[in-house]
C-alpha cells in the first residue's frame, strides 16, 4: 500500500488544506498542508468576544528513500530562512492580534531507512521563536520520521503526540 | 438544627426537583431525544461539535459556578436559616434551573442560536444601546463587589494606635500570599504545558502538588499587610493586566487549575459536613428565623433591611442570576449531542449550584455565634471558617485546619479572580460597542471615539469605575449588585418566556418567576433609592452615586422590558 497517498493524505484532508507537489525556493515537497484552529468565548452573541485563540499548522511531507542528517539540517535552514519569515509570519514583523500557536511539521517518509546520524539529527531537531515575549505568542518546530521499511517512527521532543500519531496510523 | 440533615433534605429536594419537574418540563417543551441536535446537522469541526454529556456539563458548570452561591447564602442568613433554605431550593428548581434548562431548549430549536443572537438581530438602535448601558452597569456593580469581598478578604487589620494587628492580620495576609503564588504557579503552568509540550496529566499533577505548595509557603510566610485600598488598587491592577494578557499566558491556565480547586472544595466541603456529624458536632447555631427586618447586629454591621425584597436579589447564583444566565456557557446549544442531555447539562448544572449554596449556608450556620459579633467579617472567610472547623472535628483532620482553611478561601478568591476578568472583558466589550454607530466597526472610528475604544483605554476605564465604586465596601454595593443581576435575570425569563411561545411551547411556568422577580427587583431599587437618598442629604456623598445608579437602572430595565417583549413578540417562527 502507498502509505503516503493511501493512508497519510486522506487522513489530513479531512483538516487540512493539502497541496500537492509544493516548491519552496528549489526544494519539492510532496505535499503541504495547512490548518487553522480558533477557540473563541462569546457571551449570547458572536460578536461580544471575551477572547480569541488562533492556532496554525504548516505540515511539509518529503519522501526520501535513506534519511540523513543533511535532509533535517536542510529544513532547519528553509524554515529560518524562508518559512518563518513568509509563511508564518506573512512578511510582518511579528504575528497577529489573538495569535496563540503555529506548528512547524516536517513529516520525513523514509522508504528504505534512517541513517544513525540522521535519527540523532531529528531528535535534537529544534526550533522555538517568541513573538513579543509570546504576547502573540509563538512557534515551534516539530519533526518525525517515519521509517517504513522497519514500521518504527521517531520525532523530536515537541513532536511526542505527533508521533504517538504516527505510530497508530502505521 | 443539625448541617447533615439541612445538607440531605436539600440534596433530597433538588433530585427530587430534577426528576419531577425537570422531566415535567421536559414533557412540556417535548424533548425528543431522536431529533437530531444542531450539533450534528450543522456540524463543522468549529462551533457545531458534539461533546459527551459528561464532558459539556463539565465545562458548562465550571463556567457558571463562581462564589455567588457563597457569598449571597451568607450576607442573606442574617434571616435565618429557614428563609435562606427555601428560596435556594424554590427559587432553584422553579426559577434558575428552569430558566437555564428553558434557554438551552429554546436554542436547540433555533439552530443553535441563542436568545441573544435573536433578539440583537431583531433590537432597534435605541434598544441596543439602553441593553448596553444597562449591563456595562450591571458589570461595574459586579466588578465593585467581587473586588471588594477579594480585598477584604486580603486587608490587614489595625489596632487602636494605628498600626497593623499582625496577629489578627496573619490570617488574611496569609491568603493573600496563597493567592499571589496561585497566579505565578498557573503562569509556569501554562508555559509547560503550550510552550513546553508537557503532557497534561502529568503537568497537571505537579500543578496541584504546586497549589499544595503554594499552601505551605503562604501560611509560613505572608509579608504583605496592605489596607483595603491598597489592595483594592493592587486587584485593580491584576484585573486590567488579566482582562488585555493573552488567554493562554494566565486565564486559561489559572481557570484549569481553579477547576481542581472547585472540586476540591466541594469535596472537602460534603467531608466537613458529614465528618462533623459523625461526630456528633454538625449542630448549627444559627437560628431558624431572626425577623422580617435585618437589625445589621452581625458582621457586615450593614443592615440589609427587610426580608422581602432583600432575600431575593441578595442570593443570586445560588437560586437564579442574571450574570450567571449571561456567561453561562454560550456555546452548549451548538455541543449538545442529544436533546435528553439538555436536562442533566442546564437543569442539573444549576441546581448542583444550589447544592454549593446549601453548603454554604452549613457554612454560616456552624460559626454563627462567630459571625455575628463582628469576628469574621467577609463571607469568603466565612465559608472557609465554617468549613474547615467543620472539618477538624475528624479526628484525622484536626490538625489540618489551617490547611482546609488555606485551601478554601484560595478557592472562593480565584472564583472571584474569574469572575472579575469574565465581567471586566464583557464591560470593555460593551463599552467599546456603545461608541458605534451601525455599520461602523472601531477601525472605521476616529477622534475621540478611536482612543475611548482602545482594549487598554476601555479596560482601564471600567476597572477605575469598579474599584472606585468598591472602595464604599461590598455589604454597601452588594444590594445594588443584586438588585440588577436580579434584574437581567427578570429580563433572561421574560425573552425565554416569549421565545418559547413564539415556537409553540408552554411558557406558562415562567410567567410567576418572571412577575415575581420584577417586583423583587423594582421593590428593591426603589428601597435602595430612598435609603441612599436620605445619606446623601444627610452627608454621605457616595450615596448620591449609588442614588443615580439606581434610578438608572429602574429606568432602564423598564424601558428594556417593554422593548423586549416587543421585539419577541414580533419574531416569526
Amino acid at each position: 500500500m502507498d502509505f503516503f497517498k493511501e493512508k497519510l493524505l486522506p487522513a489530513y484532508r479531512q483538516s487540512h488544506d493539502i497541496m500537492e507537489n509544493y516548491r519552496i525556493e528549489d526544494t519539492y515537497y510532496d505535499a503541504y498542508g495547512f490548518c487553522n484552529i480558533t477557540n473563541a468565548k462569546y457571551v449570547l452573541v458572536k460578536k461580544a468576544e471575551l477572547w480569541r485563540a488562533l492556532n496554525f499548522e504548516h505540515v511539509f511531507f518529503k519522501t526520501v528513500d535513506f534519511l540523513e542528517a543533511g535532509d533535517v539540517d536542510g529544513f532547519r535552514k528553509q524554515l529560518k530562512e524562508y518559512i518563518e519569515p513568509n509563511l508564518v509570519r506573512k512578511g510582518g514583523k511579528t504575528m497577529e492580534k489573538d495569535h496563540m500557536s503555529t506548528h512547524v511539521d516536517c513529516i520525513f517518509l523514509c522508504e528504505k531507512g534512517i541513517m544513525p546520524d540522521a535519527a540523532k539529527a531529528v531528535k535534537k531537531a529544534r526550533f522555538f521563536k517568541d513573538y513579543m515575549m509570546s504576547i502573540r505568542g509563538f512557534c515551534d518546530l516539530r519533526v518525525v520520521a517515519v521509517d517504513l521499511a522497519n514500521g518504527r517512527v521517531i520525532g523530536n521532543s515537541a513532536a511526542r503526540d505527533l508521533v504517538k500519531y504516527y505510530e497508530n496510523l502505521l | 438544627m443539625n448541617a447533615i440533615v439541612i445538607l440531605l433534605i436539600g440534596v433530597a429536594v433538588l433530585v427530587i426537583g430534577y426528576i419531577t419537574y425537570g422531566k415535567w418540563l421536559a414533557n412540556q417543551w417535548g424533548i425528543d431525544e431522536k431529533q437530531v441536535t444542531p450539533a450534528h446537522v450543522l456540524q463543522d469541526g468549529m462551533d457545531y461539535v458534539p461533546a459527551k454529556a459528561p464532558v459539556l456539563l463539565g465545562h458548562h458548570f465550571s463556567s457558571i459556578a463562581g462564589a455567588g452561591p457563597i457569598n449571597g447564602p451568607i450576607q442573606a442568613a442574617v434571616f435565618g436559616w429557614v428563609p435562606v433554605f427555601l428560596w435556594v431550593l424554590v427559587g432553584g428548581i422553579f426559577f434558575g434551573a428552569a430558566h437555564d434548562f428553558g434557554a438551552l431548549f429554546a436554542s436547540i430549536r433555533n439552530k443553535g442560536q441563542s436568545i441573544g443572537e435573536v433578539i440583537s438581530s431583531a433590537m432597534g438602535l435605541r434598544a441596543k444601546r439602553l441593553f448596553i448601558i444597562f449591563s456595562y452597569l450591571t458589570l461595574i456593580l459586579v466588578v465593585a463587589a467581587f473586588a471588594s469581598i477579594v480585598a477584604n478578604t486580603f486587608m490587614a487589620t489595625y489596632d487602636a494606635t494605628g498600626a497593623v494587628d499582625i496577629a489578627a492580620s496573619s490570617a488574611n495576609a496569609s491568603t493573600a500570599m496563597i493567592s499571589i503564588l496561585f497566579i505565578v504557579v498557573a503562569i509556569i503552568f501554562g508555559i509547560f504545558v503550550y510552550r513546553k509540550n508537557a503532557p497534561l496529566l502529568v503537568a497537571s499533577v505537579i500543578g496541584v502538588l504546586a497549589i499544595i505548595a503554594c499552601m505551605a509557603i503562604g501560611l509560613h510566610w505572608h509579608p504583605l499587610y496592605l489596607s483595603q485600598p491598597v489592595w483594592m488598587i493592587i486587584v485593580g491592577v491584576y484585573i486590567t493586566v488579566a482582562s488585555v494578557t493573552p488567554v493562554w499566558i494566565l486565564l486559561q491556565p489559572r481557570d484549569y487549575l481553579s477547576s481542581f480547586l472547585l472540586y476540591g472544595m466541594m469535596i472537602v466541603a460534603v467531608v466537613g459536613i458529614f465528618g462533623a456529624g459523625l461526630t456528633g458536632n454538625a449542630n448549627l447555631e444559627i437560628p431558624a428565623f431572626t425577623g422580617f427586618v435585618d437589625s445589621a447586629a452581625h458582621g457586615s454591621g450593614v443592615s440589609l433591611g427587610a426580608l422581602f425584597p432583600a432575600l431575593f436579589i441578595t442570593i443570586a447564583c445560588g437560586a437564579i442570576s442574571g450574570f450567571h444566565s449571561l456567561v453561562g456557557s454560550g456555546t452548549t446549544a451548538k455541543q449538545l449531542d442529544n436533546e435528553k442531555d439538555a436536562r442533566p447539562i442546564a437543569y442539573g448544572g444549576m441546581l448542583i449550584e444550589c447544592g454549593l449554596a446549601v453548603v454554604s449556608l452549613c457554612a454560616v450556620g456552624y460559626i454563627w455565634n462567630s459571625y455575628v459579633p463582628g469576628g469574621i467579617t467577609t463571607p469568603t472567610a466565612v465559608f472557609a471558617t465554617g468549613i474547615s472547623e467543620m472539618c477538624a472535628t475528624l479526628p484525622i483532620l484536626a490538625g489540618a485546619k489551617d490547611v482546609i482553611y488555606a485551601l478554601l478561601i484560595l478557592a472562593v478568591s480565584a472564583f472571584c479572580l474569574t469572575s472579575l476578568d469574565t465581567a471586566t472583558r464583557l464591560a470593555r466589550y460593551m463599552f467599546q460597542e456603545f461608541w458605534l454607530k451601525p455599520g461602523e466597526s472601531m477601525e472605521d472610528l476616529t477622534g475621540i471615539r478611536s482612543f475611548l475604544v482602545k482594549p487598554l483605554v476601555a479596560t482601564v476605564i471600567t476597572v477605575v469605575a469598579g474599584v472606585a465604586l468598591g472602595m464604599t465596601g461590598y455589604a454597601k454595593i452588594w444590594p445594588l449588585f443584586g438588585a440588577a443581576n436580579q434584574l437581567l435575570a427578570a429580563l433572561g425569563l421574560m425573552a425565554v418566556a416569549t421565545w418559547l411561545g413564539k415556537i409553540g411551547r408552554n411558557n406558562k411556568m415562567f410567567f410567576i418567576p418572571m412577575v415575581f422577580m420584577l417586583v423583587v427587583t423594582i421593590s428593591s431599587l426603589a428601597l435602595t433609592i430612598k435609603a441612599k437618598y436620605l445619606a446623601w442629604m444627610a452627608g454621605d456623598t457616595w450615596a448620591a452615586l449609588l442614588v443615580v445608579l439606581a434610578v438608572l437602572l429602574i429606568v432602564l430595565a423598564c424601558v428594556l422590558a417593554v422593548e423586549g417583549f416587543r421585539t419577541l413578540k414580533g419574531q416569526k417562527n
